[in-house]
């Protein structure tokens, strides 16, 4: 039975459910027909019909067959991409974790960007590179080497945008 | 005559010292960004988008085009040295460059990706000189229809030819015209998908979306893979030798020719033109079975054809306002940040911009050769550089690049919600490049459906007869109809098989033209 479900069931449901969403937000959207507008260049439209293809195009990949549903996973525009062993989803969750904690809740509170860049990059730095570190028994210079590259690259940039490209910084 | 006089006075404009300087700078930059795996054209060119706002319109655009240059020249060394492709473009250069340098030629190697780009960049420029106006000419007869059609054939092409699956390439398409309707329409100012908040009313800008797209969504892809160690056997000369460009001519003439037609397809961009071009000339080889072995007309084949399609992708930017490919669509984005309108109207209303991007495009060029010639073994130095600290720093770059375009901390949480949504989708095989094109795309489908409609009087029947509309309607029929076996197999007979593959491809694997394996 498995091997006629197509292996892209789940994230088809997921796109004709966003599809079906937009198609009927798009529908209750107002025509403005109050104001006199023609009724075909309501707002809604382009949207609708976006929504409506996303359905019929989300059902298509849910019910084709598993071989023709078979492609490489690759990275954007086709480059080849590692697969997801245990330790590489380590990686990237810990990456994204790190990432949005600068960007979304570090920076903008107030605290001097090159102060709170010069963290981040310290801290992503010294969390990827310690068991390498470790293994070649060298987490003092890591850690002192990792500091003077943090502070210098958020210090340039800073004084990169804010004197040179005349940008505020957040 | 008229259009050598601008071209004089373009490249008169580009012989100051400040634009030397910026050409230089820019070219090398552009080439640091596509050594790096990871980092594409699309984020260099959206990253330098924010960085030259400030910057005289044809000073800036000069930045911009140098970077596309460089970044998609730059590509080839981490092919030739790593195997990996340092951008997308660079995948058909692993092939051959890379067995070259393990057979210690990896320096020959560079010198032949270095000879490959020069050429193919010039054959694309002498077609982006010759056939953007005569192009701009024609689309003034175009209206809302089909400008409608365009846009659908932009996107639709963009999801065949773009990752492995039309099917998942056609719904990033219509998730990136969706996201564009996002914010106050632009017919009635009348509010989309805003749930009453005052910054979704601007709608979702395009460069902060792009740096999550390829920037956020790359970075969390390559901290999530292996370490690679680059080869350090560069001993042979990397200077090119006139006797492979005496040898390869032909070669380099088809590649141009198929790299500028690829680039000039609407969203489908340089890594289709490497790989056409690489399974072109593997097809007419006499030598093809050193194909994939070291084939030194292979890596020129694919470094040429990658770099034609450059100022092939610009041709349609320019002319038609529909980019041909995901860097070209950033780079027309800033085009109109700073002023120009590419379309039909160019031609009018700005015939020197043309020129003016011709002249840049062939400075980008000299630029990618002299760092070719001079430059090879100290720019290797940033391939050595871990990725545990080159990331983070590209991040901390990839922030303030959403920040400064409006300076709001909305358009940050754009960049990373988008990056998340990227790296998830492209998990699951979903291409981003039709993304970007939807969303570059979206406003003129949306506007043109609805005036074309509102002159119709809702009729969809000139959408239909009208000779080019017709045509378009027709393309995107078929690039939906040979997704169907039985109708590929009766296009086959009667198209052959090149153009139904080009049409709407869908097996995996694919990528390598005739059968020709992935790196």
């Amino acid at each position: 039975m498995d091997r006629l479900r197509s292996p892209d069931l789940g994230v088809a449901l997921v796109w004709a459910l966003a599809g079906a969403l937009i198609a009927i937000a798009a529908w209750r959207m107002d025509r403005l027909t109050h104001q006199g507008i023609n009724p075909w260049s309501a707002p809604g439209l382009l949207p609708g019909v976006v929504g409506g293809l996303m359905v019929i195009l989300a059902a298509c990949l849910a019910l084709r067959r598993p071989a023709a549903a078979a492609t490489v996973d690759r990275g954007s525009d086709g480059e080849p991409d590692a697969g997801t062993p245990a330790s590489s989803a380590w990686r990237t969750v810990t990456a994204a974790a790190l990432c949005i904690a600068f960007a979304g809740f570090g920076t903008g509170r107030g605290l001097p960007f090159a102060a709170v860049a010069a963290t981040f990059i310290f801290v992503f730095t010294t969390v990827f590179s310690w068991s390498q570190w470790q293994a070649g028994a060298r987490q003092a210079r890591g850690l002192a080497l990792t500091l003077v590259i943090a502070v210098i690259a958020a210090q340039a940039i800073a004084w990169l945008f804010e004197q040179v490209f005349l940008v505020r910084l957040p | 005559m008229e259009g050598l006089h601008h071209l004089g006075l373009a490249l008169a404009s580009l012989a100051g010292p400040w634009q030397i300087a910026y050409a230089l700078g820019a070219t090398l930059a552009g080439i640091v960004i596509g050594l790096l795996p990871g980092l594409s054209a699309t984020l260099g060119v959206a990253l330098f988008t924010t960085l030259t706002l400030k910057m005289p319109p044809t000073d800036a655009i000069l930045v911009l085009i140098c970077v596309y240059v460089g970044a998609i020249y730059g590509g080839s060394r981490t092919a030739i040295l790593l195997n990996i492709p340092g951008t997308a473009a660079n995948a058909a250069s692993c092939l051959d460059g890379h067995m070259l340098a393990r057979k210690g030629e990896a320096g020959r190697a560079m010198g032949i990706a270095t000879t490959g780009s020069v050429a193919g960049s010039l054959f694309g420029i002498v077609c982006l000189a010759m056939f953007t106006p005569i192009l701009a000419e024609a689309a003034l007869a175009f209206g809302a229809y089909e400008f409608f059609w365009l846009g659908m054939v932009g996107v639709m092409m963009s999801g065949s030819l773009t990752g492995d699956d039309p099917l998942k390439g056609w719904l990033m398409g219509l998730l990136g015209i969706f996201v564009a309707t996002i914010g106050l329409d632009s017919i009635h100012a009348h509010p989309r998908f805003t749930f009453d908040q005052n910054e979704i009313s601007g709608g979702i800008s395009l460069i902060p979306a792009l740096v999550g797209a390829f920037g956020f969504a790359e970075i969390l892809t390559v901290m999530g893979q292996p370490r690679v160690t680059p080869m350090r056997s560069t001993t042979d000369s990397v200077l090119p030798r006139l006797a492979d460009l005496r040898r390869y001519r032909r070669t380099i003439f088809r590649s141009g020719l198929i790299g500028t037609f690829i680039g000039v397809l609407p969203g489908v961009g340089e890594d289709m033109a490497s790989w056409s071009s690489y399974a072109a000339a593997r097809r007419a080889s006499a030598e093809r079975d050193q194909f994939g072995k070291g084939s030194v007309e292979g890596l020129m084949a694919a470094e040429t054809g990658d770099n034609a399609a450059i100022p092939g992708a610009l041709i349609p930017a320019l002319a038609l306002a529909i980019p041909g490919s995901a860097p070209a669509a950033v780079l027309m984005a800033a085009m109109i940040i700073h002023g120009a309108q590419p379309g039909p109207m160019l031609m009018i209303n700005q015939p020197q911009f043309i020129y003016d991007v011709v002249g840049i495009t062939l400075v980008a060029t000299l630029a990618i050769l002299i760092f070719g010639l001079i430059l090879v073994r100290p720019i290797l130095w940033v391939l050595r550089v871990p990725r545990e600290i080159i990331m983070p720093i590209v991040f901390v770059l990839c922030v303030l690049g959403a920040w400064s375009i409006s300076q709001r901390l909305f358009d940050v949480w754009v960049m990373l919600v988008v990056g998340v949504v990227c790296y998830l989708l492209r998990r699951r095989g979903f291409p981003v490049a039709p993304f970007v094109l939807g969303l570059v795309l979206g406003d003129i489908i949306d506007k043109s459906l609805r005036r074309g409609l509102v002159l119709s009087d809702g009729s969809f029947v000139p959408f239909f007869t009208r000779p080019i509309s017709a045509l378009l309607a027709l393309l995107v029929l078929l690039m939906l109809l040979t997704q169907f076996a039985a109708v590929r197999r009766l296009a086959d007979r009667w198209l052959g098989r090149p153009l139904t593959r080009l049409l709407g491809r869908l097996a995996p694997g694919r990528r390598g033209g005739d059968g020709a394996p992935l790196a």
